[in-house]
């Protein structure tokens, strides 16, 4: 015991340093700009005329209005995350296991339909299958009626196009590690072809598919602007929270915010049912033996092949629509013939400001994440400890919370003084900053776990202090990681609408805003234009990230 | 000798678990000083404790007159060489060595001499402008060492620095180290679990297990009188068999009786027993079977390994114990075949008595340090 009392008579303050500090500070900013938000509209939700009461939650579950949202908002995401996964397992496997031609091309073909904004997609939907859609027209012409895209089945046609992406990517990298011997043993005794398939392969990766499919449903559960444009009447639960939030009869924020509670309640119910799930039938492989590309011949390979080009036509058909629209000449929603660059003369004189805001606006994100991705990451990995991993779990927060809901709890807690954001740039790069962090995190933990911690020590014993000695080795080798993470963060910043939606003003809006707003007045031509700019804009980006990660794998 | 690092009751814990255990060494200026020991056994938490890479919980560390309890590691004028090179892989070699240098702010000419001068000792001279993924381990091992000596540390610390090599190269590299070192007259503290690079490289060595220091001193010193039993085992290889001390006297002299065989032996002190005989392979002699002696022992060769310089054989007794013996593979007609008769000196002359559970020396002989 006395030599136990020797140990108290070291300085316990030598240990700390600049990482407390980080630590500290993150942990003031999240309590601020995001345990305090979601707080208050949880606070909000249970309080009705002065007092508190569960009046609203009653309301929600006893008026068709509401808790019809819910259902269809259910529905939707359960049919979309069945349906892409349907289409995205085939998909990773025909890709990961058989010979099929341009699969670099393909791979960056689905990688790009995921980046994309799905409203994009379900706006070029309307472009080809609304009620004025040219599919639509031309099948009229010989009196064939076409079923209207608009509906819950759209949302759903839309959703699963958007995300089966998510599937795919999860799926490859599953069967990449999926160790052949097993598949082979269960072919020696006597089982194979598909029965293998579904008795061996597809239980082995069951934890990572069930991943995929939790990213498909948060994704097609939080979207706001699909179900916004071709919903028609059909409410979901975001729409819903919106409207009451922001409504010409007069907003009603108690049960935007009784309905963000009930989305976000949904949200983490469905996260912890599948990691609950996950943790009882993970199994750890090794692959020893990677699998092998199968090399199918004559009929085969074609049908293959015709089957990954029929998955990834039909969900890059909206990009390419959009982008052919953009050039056509249009009059407000008629389309005049020809081609011309009419729309972006337009857009250029019409919303200039909506694409400065953009760039400005994600351009600022990305610097303070790319600052913020160094430095936890670094507090996360290195500094592991219990407080540093609570810091990481609040970090991934955002995951699990809509656009929508972030928007509405940010303005809640900051339209008033003494901190009045509202209406400024300032709360949408908060918004996107909390929101698109966990990719840049992903990536620079990544990374960091890939350096060797004793490059560090190196360094400190030739004599350079330790803050000094972070940025002249770790920071400079972190940065591809970092970098390549924070433009995926840019990408899908620029392309973000749903918390943008609630959070900005006439002079902050956004590229995504303008889209939306053109969509609804039916400038087809300048929404177009915008949304080629986007796509144009994820391209290049995608691109970057590729010569910066140096390899072909793109985590999302 | 002057003394130059002082290790004065470190202890260090991780958790509850004690890392490192009332650690005593004074290291002297210009030793080649090894801390030897199995993984886990705490060296490396030792080096990194000097380095000040961790904060011991107890104890004073002291290098020369000055107290480095509270320096932080950057100002210690340590070089350290890591097992796994940790040469920055954004530098290139020349930009490497000058690094700490420059840290130094050491001027721009003096730069250029001293990282010349450094690459010149390790033979890397011209690759000065190559980028570390360009070279071979050995030669990223050559930078790390550069690295370390060019700023003219106090102390140099080496952490596995071999063990990634292979084993060729393992040989050449620690006798290029122990010339370098010796040739700056740097204090030296080397980490290694590798026994025979120990012997090789050190003036003394610190053998450690669970961390504490179990023996110091001079390889052959650690090597022939082993201070416990596990020194015994971890350093080379012996044949422990079990014995009885009797009939000891007033001047402590008393006779061990092992495999049935009595010797007479001198005690440190005077005790009886059950005791630890422990002999190693090459200090057993076999005999012709013809030969008689009191203290021979007939056995049987029942396996034998040629190594090319020598032959180890297993010898069985009467009582079913087995040994093993190594000699010299000299002549063609001196090798014993499997099933052979041998008559066996267990050399008591050079064994080492433990007590029972192997923990103390109880007899003097002739390897003993005085």
């Amino acid at each position: 015991m006395s030599t136990r009392t020797l140990a108290s008579r070291r300085n316990p303050f030598r240990q700390f340093d600049f990482w407390n500090y980080v630590t500290i500070a993150a942990f003031i900013l999240i309590a601020f700009f995001l345990i305090y938000p979601l707080f208050n509209i949880f606070l909000n939700s249970f309080w009705q005329d002065g007092k508190v009461s569960l009046e609203n939650y009653q309301e929600f579950f006893s008026y068709k209005y509401y808790y019809s949202a819910l259902l269809n908002s259910i529905i939707v995401s359960t049919a979309a995350t069945f349906f892409a996964c349907l289409l995205g397992i085939p998909v990773a496997y025909v890709m990961s296991r058989f010979n099929i031609p341009f699969k670099g091309f393909f791979h960056i073909l689905i990688i790009l339909t995921l980046l994309s904004p799905p409203f994009i997609g379900a706006y070029s939907w309307i472009l080809m299958l609304g009620n004025n859609g040219f599919i639509t027209n031309f099948f009229r012409d010989f009196g064939i009626d076409m079923p209207s895209i608009y509906g819950l089945h759209g949302m759903i046609w839309v959703f699963t196009l958007q995300f089966y992406p998510h599937i795919y990517l999860y799926v490859s990298g599953a069967l990449k590690t999926i160790d052949v011997s097993l598949e082979e043993a269960s072919a020696s005794l006597g089982v194979s072809g598909f029965q293998r398939i579904r008795k061996v392969t597809l239980p082995l990766i069951f934890p990572t598919v069930s991943t995929g499919a939790l990213m498909v449903f948060m994704a097609s559960f939080a979207d706001f602007g699909t179900p916004m444009l071709i919903g028609q009447g059909e409410k979901v639960l975001p729409i819903l929270a919106y409207e009451q939030f922001i409504s010409e009869m007069g907003s009603n924020p108690a049960m935007a915010s009784t309905l963000s509670m009930i989305l976000l309640a949904v949200t983490t119910t469905v996260l912890f049912v599948q990691r609950y799930v996950v943790t009882k039938k993970t199994y750890t492989m090794s692959a020893l033996r990677p699998p092998k590309i199968i090399k199918l011949a004559g009929t085969k390979r074609v049908f293959a092949t015709l089957f990954v080009t029929a998955v990834v036509a039909l969900s890059i058909i909206p990009q390419a629509t959009v982008i052919t629209t953009s050039f056509l000449k249009t009059n407000g929603p008629v389309f005049a013939g020809g081609f011309s660059l009419d729309s972006y003369r337009e857009v250029l004189y019409k919303v200039p400001q909506a694409i400065t805001n953009t760039f400005m606006y994600a351009s600022i994100a990305i610097v303070i994440m790319v600052f913020a991705g160094l430095l936890l990451s670094y507090v996360v990995v290195r500094r592991k400890s219990k407080i540093t991993s609570l810091l990481d779990a609040l970090i991934m927060i955002p995951y699990v919370i809509p656009g929508t809901v972030l928007g509405i709890s940010l303005i809640i807690a900051f339209n008033k003084p003494p901190i009045e954001l509202t209406g400024t740039w300032v709360i949408l790069v908060i918004a996107y900053v909390i929101r698109k962090l966990p990719y840049t995190m992903r990536s620079s933990t990544a990374i960091l776990h890939q350096i060797d911690k004793s490059v560090e020590e190196a360094s400190i014993s030739l004599g350079v202090p330790p803050m000094r000695t972070f940025f002249k080795t770790t920071a400079i080798l972190m940065i591809p990681g970092v970098l390549s993470g924070a433009i995926l963060s840019w990408v899908t910043t620029i392309n973000e609408l749903s918390s943008t939606i609630v959070l900005y003003y006439g002079a902050t809006r956004t590229i995504t805003v303008s889209i939306y707003s053109e969509v609804f007045t039916s400038n087809f031509g300048t929404a177009a234009a915008l949304a080629s700019i986007l796509s144009l804009t994820t391209i290049i980006s995608l691109i970057i990230i590729n010569i910066i990660s140096g390899k072909k794998d793109v985590t999302i | 000798m002057e003394e130059h690092i002082k290790i004065q009751n470190v202890s260090k814990y991780f958790g509850e678990n004690k890392a490192i255990d009332n650690i005593n060494i004074t290291i002297n200026k210009g030793e080649f000083f090894t801390l030897l020991g199995p993984s886990g056994c705490g060296k490396t938490t030792l080096l990194r404790t000097l380095a000040g890479f961790y904060q011991q919980d107890e104890g004073d560390v002291h290098f020369g007159d000055t107290l480095i309890n509270d320096v932080p590691a950057h100002k210690r004028n340590i070089g350290m060489v890591f097992q796994n090179y940790a040469i920055f892989p954004h530098l290139t070699v020349g930009e490497n060595i000058a690094y700490g240098l420059k840290a130094r702010k050491v001027n721009k000419e003096e730069i250029k001499v001293r990282s010349k001068e450094a690459l010149d000792m390790v033979e890397l001279t011209h690759l000065q402008d190559r980028q570390p993924s360009q070279l071979s381990g050995g030669q990223q091992q050559r930078v790390a060492l550069a690295r370390a000596i060019v700023i003219h540390p106090g102390l140099l610390l080496m952490d596995e620095p071999l063990s990634n090599l292979d084993a060729k190269l393992r040989v050449k590299m620690r006798e290029d180290i122990k010339q370098l070192q010796k040739s700056l007259n740097i204090t030296t503290i080397y980490v290694t679990h590798d026994q025979e690079e120990a012997l090789a490289v050190s003036d003394r060595i610190a053998v450690m297990k669970d961390g504490k220091v179990q023996q110091v001193g001079r390889p052959h010193e650690i090597y022939l009188s082993p201070s416990n039993k596990f020194v015994a085992n971890f350093i080379g290889s012996t044949n422990f068999m079990e014995g009885t001390l009797s009939g000891v006297d007033g001047d402590n002299n008393a006779t061990v009786t092992v495999e049935g065989v009595k010797f007479a032996t001198k005690l440190l002190n005077r005790v009886e027993g059950k005791v630890l005989y422990s002999v190693r392979p090459e200090q057993v002699k076999l005999k012709p079977v013809e030969e008689t002696g009191d203290t021979l022992l007939e056995g049987e060769v029942v396996d034998a390994t040629f190594l090319g310089e020598s032959v180890v054989y297993k010898i069985k007794f009467h009582s079913g114990n087995v040994i093993s013996s190594h000699e010299h593979s000299i002549r063609y007609n001196m090798l014993r075949n499997t099933g052979d008769k041998v008559k066996v000196d267990l050399n008591p002359e050079e064994a080492v008595i433990f007590n029972e559970s192997g923990e103390e020396v109880l007899n003097e002989h002739k390897n003993i340090s005085k």
